[in-house]
């Protein structure tokens, strides 16, 4: 029990972290007099003081104001990708797994195919071809990553459908509607959930790395990838520009794994 | 009963599948990427782009645009089949097999050492951390495995070479001279994947060492160590061995921003680089080059792990 | 002397929920070559017990208390190093479910080889060689296929026979067999018993066949240890406790056998279910489920001698 309300504890702060983080993102224009794009090139460059906590940036910028307006896209961007897994996943997955038969194997060859590609490689493609920008980010996306959710329902749609209750349903002539969404949905709630979870920090990495190879969002707004990107051109004489958006990356991921952790202890202990 | 040559058959047919299936995806691959590049309106190789009349000519030319577009697809196809990714489309002197040719085997090199470094650290860990669960050395493990998941590999990267080449002054932080140039840049390649095994690793070996035939080994009078090496590390290697693929997977993608980052010349910065280039021709080759590498390289993890796992059956006929 | 000694052996587990006493001094011996059974409803622990004889349950939350003398040697208070030349070599084990107890990746031979290979200095051939020997003497036929295939390859009454191999590969003194029928099918099962008293027989091992099925235990054992809640509530012989059972769990334990010899007009069952060992009541842990029960049995009863070899933990004797 003990273990158990620790482990809690790490996943409770995990979890007011990232309610913080996103109550910062929204009230961003209350918290800081600054705005993202106004440049002070008197004041460039400067680190961390009284009226600049995270410094400033090359041109003068606020630092903390860009972190938090990076935090709006970076969230953004993982919600985005986690509502998009849950969606398109699960409506593949579920349809695929309830079916079962040739739909199935046809529904998951075509998956089998895409997964065992590196994603990530056409993510960058579709970027190259796409222009980057915010809304090409969401569209390549939503193209590449809803593969793990489509196996994962498909996999617990498999299973639960063999189950007495289901088939009692259907004895009963329940409509694939009423037993999809009353008997199979909810039973597989746990292993959609915990996914989807992991889908927000993977996103946001995915980001990072695309701002790395420049095909990130365009300037003046800024991910925390692209801050990180452009502190990284810094590090050696203004190490500060390089770790505060990397903080912000870390924490934020830290805390999703860790309730993703939690959650799947919770709801699964033997899914990996 | 199976005879041995039967068995072998069995394999032989099960490789034959596999290694049709293999090159089907790759087909698909290679047609998917190619479509992509040509048919998205406003993409490379459309011809609506707003350029020079002689540019425009030359490229046309060059990438014979004139052709049906499945011309073009077969000629590429045809090409690919000769072992020619044809051009670049930036430098009139390159071609995307000499890049290939000149910085494939730094990466190889590179990602070597690193999925060493990987393994050599996240087995004994998280064997050690499975071992001891619950107790300040397991939790310490797990604490900073999931920091070192948490962090973009950049991240990781600059904190090394902050610490190590700026704030020590122990190891070189750019450039490809020597194996003391490699060091940080594979650590930093490393370390994602190190957490990922490792977790992997003790999941496995909690879950493993709650079986019945750990019990049984037990009963039979097997220490603690000799548990571990016959009865659980055959067991814990199979999904090691079927995760590694999609490991290499993550220290090629790691290498664009690592290789980058370190200066080092091989395949990753020629990809960002070519990505930063809006170099059409290569970013299509070195995907193709990419995605084939990685689906030879699960083939072999899933032989290996047919030939580990006695359970997974290699046709349907086999009895169970 | 006896072979083996339980004295006072009480087995408990520390959970965060509170303390769970599996096992609650438990008194008995083992005779040299003799089939003692040891019979309860799931749950009544004495899984655990024949566990915690070879400690084989020593996790951070067990806590064993108590002597179990083998050979006059306590195992409890014996070293790790000293109890892994024991195990499998002089007391060895086979469990209930062929299926999980034998390793899926690792093949029949090598399973059965090991005792040899970790117990004797023997070479890895030779020990392949007994482990072949081993296999044909507990009635698989095709020794030498067998060695080489994997336990999904072989059916379940198969896997239990090589794992009672594997158990008895070194002779050992004493073999606790764990449920080793109940998974099995019904021909199976008696193909096994018959095997294991044929090879009490042949090797003179003492075999502690545990069940949960007692017209099971009437075939093959010698003495009976009929378990409630962690005690022993009643030992004798098979055909005293057939004839003659005295507690009135085993009574209604026996009147629970279906049997075509007795006209009979149904079958009875046990009201109520197996106690809750995490909350034992003060008096007898029958008492809630006996159709006898008086005042007196609010106090707990002690195991009375009330034979020879017979033993009765009850108030209304």
């Amino acid at each position: 029990m003990l273990k158990k309300i620790k482990k809690n504890k790490i996943a409770f702060i995990s979890f007011l972290t990232i309610i913080l983080i996103i109550l910062l993102a929204v009230f961003v224009p209350v918290i800081t007099p600054y705005s993202y794009f106004e440049q002070e090139l008197s004041m460039a460059n400067s680190p961390p003081s009284f009226s600049h906590i995270f410094g400033t940036d090359n041109l003068g910028r606020d630092l903390f104001t860009r972190v938090l307006y990076g935090a709006r896209i970076s969230l953004a961007i993982g919600f985005f990708a986690a509502f998009l897994n849950l969606i398109v996943g699960v409506l593949y997955g579920g349809i695929s797994g309830y079916f079962g038969g040739n739909i199935d194997n046809v529904m998951m060859r075509i998956v089998d195919i895409f997964y065992s590609i590196p994603l990530i490689l056409y993510v960058v493609l579709l970027m190259v071809v796409l222009k980057p920008g915010l809304v090409n980010i969401f569209i390549a996306l939503s193209i590449v990553y809803w593969l793990r959710m489509a196996r994962i329902v498909r996999n617990q749609v498999m299973s639960l459908k063999n189950k007495e209750y289901v088939l009692a349903a259907k004895m009963l002539k329940a409509s694939h509607f009423r037993i999809i969404t009353k008997h199979i949905l909810p039973n597989c709630f746990g292993p959609i959930l915990v996914t989807a979870t992991l889908a927000i920090p993977e996103a946001i990495f995915t980001e990072a790395f695309l701002s790395f190879v420049g095909l990130g969002v365009t300037a003046p707004m800024a991910s925390w990838g692209v801050l990180a990107v452009d502190g990284l051109n810094s590090l050696r004489s203004y190490p500060y520009q390089l770790l505060f958006p990397s903080l912000f990356i870390c924490i934020t991921m830290f805390s999703f794994n860790f309730l993703s952790d939690y959650l799947r202890d919770v709801f699964d202990p033997k899914m990996k | 009963m199976k005879t041995f040559l039967e068995r072998v058959n069995v394999l032989f047919s099960y490789i034959i599948k596999r290694f049709l299936s293999m090159l089907l995806v790759i087909f698909i691959v290679i047609t998917v990427t190619f479509f992509l590049m040509h048919l998205i309106p406003g993409g490379p190789f459309s011809s609506e782009r707003a350029l020079p009349e002689s540019v425009m000519q030359n490229i046309t030319e060059r990438y014979h645009l004139n052709d049906p577009i499945h011309v073009q697809y077969f000629d590429y196809l045809g090409n690919i089949v000769k072992g020619d990714l044809g051009p670049s489309f930036k430098y009139e002197d390159r071609t995307v097999n000499q890049i290939i040719e000149e910085s494939f085997f730094v990466s190889v090199k590179l990602g070597v050492l690193s999925i060493f470094i990987s393994l050599i650290i996240s087995i004994p860990l998280g064997i050690i951390s499975a071992l001891l669960k619950g107790g300040w050395a397991d939790r310490l493990i797990m604490m900073l495995s999931t920091v070192v998941i948490s962090a973009p590999n950049f991240i990781l990267a600059s904190l090394l070479i902050y610490l190590f080449s700026l704030k020590l002054g122990l190891l070189p932080a750019a450039m490809f001279e020597g194996f003391e140039y490699m060091i940080l840049p594979a650590f930093s390649l490393a370390g994602f994947s190190t957490a990922f095994i490792l977790r992997l690793v003790r999941t496995e070996l909690i879950e493993v060492l709650q079986e019945e035939y750990i019990l049984t080994a037990k009963a039979k009078g097997l220490s603690m160590p000799m548990i571990i090496y016959r009865h659980c590390l055959k067991n814990i290697m199979i999904p090691v061995i079927s995760y590694l693929a999609p490991q290499i997977a993550a220290i090629f993608t790691g290498s664009f921003v690592i290789e980058t980052m370190f200066s080092i010349p091989g395949l990753g910065r020629h990809f960002v680089t070519s990505v930063y280039n809006r170099d059409y021709t290569v970013i299509l080759g070195l995907t193709i080059f990419y995605s084939a590498i990685l689906l030879l390289l699960n083939f072999i993890s899933d032989l290996i792990c047919a030939y580990l796992d006695p359970r997974i059956a290699l046709d349907s006929n086999e009895e169970t | 002397m006896a072979l083996l000694e339980v004295r006072n052996l009480s087995v408990t587990f520390d959970f965060l929920e509170g303390k769970v006493q599996a096992v609650r001094d438990v008194n008995f011996e083992i005779e040299k070559g003799e089939i003692l059974g040891i019979v309860g409803e799931s749950g009544c622990g004495k899984s655990v017990m024949a566990k915690s004889i070879m400690r084989l349950i020593c996790d951070d939350y067990c806590n064993l208390a108590g002597n179990i003398l083998f050979n006059d040697v306590d195992l409890l208070t014996m070293s790790e190093e000293h109890l892994q030349k024991i195990r499998g070599n002089f007391i060895s084990m086979a469990f209930q479910n062929p299926l999980s107890s034998l390793n899926p990746v690792l093949t029949i031979g090598l399973q059965v080889a090991e005792p040899f290979l970790i117990h004797t200095d023997m070479s890895r051939k030779d020990a392949f060689l007994k482990a072949q020997e081993m296999i044909s003497k507990v009635g698989i036929s095709d020794p030498e296929t067998r060695l080489l295939q994997y336990p999904h390859q072989i059916s379940g009454g198969m896997r239990q026979r090589v794992a009672i191999a594997m158990a008895l590969a070194l002779e050992p003194q004493i073999l606790i067999a764990d449920e080793v029928t109940t998974a099995l099918d019904v021909t199976v099962q008696a193909q096994i018993i018959e095997l294991l008293k044929k090879l009490n027989k042949e090797l003179s091992s003492s075999i502690m066949f545990i069940t949960h099925d007692l017209a099971l235990l009437t075939n093959i054992c010698h003495r009976v240890i009929v378990m409630y809640a962690g005690q022993i509530v009643e030992s004798a012989s098979v055909d005293e406790l057939y004839n003659d059972p005295k507690h009135p769990y085993t009574k209604s334990l026996l009147q629970s056998i279906p049997r075509i010899d007795k006209k009979k007009k149904s079958l009875t069952s046990i009201p109520g279910s197996v106690i809750d060992l995490r909350d034992l009541p003060d008096g007898c842990a029958f008492f809630a489920r006996c159709s006898f029960r008086k005042d007196v049995c609010k106090t707990s009863p002690e195991l009375q001698q009330i034979g020879a070899k017979r033993f009765c933990r009850c108030h209304c004797l």
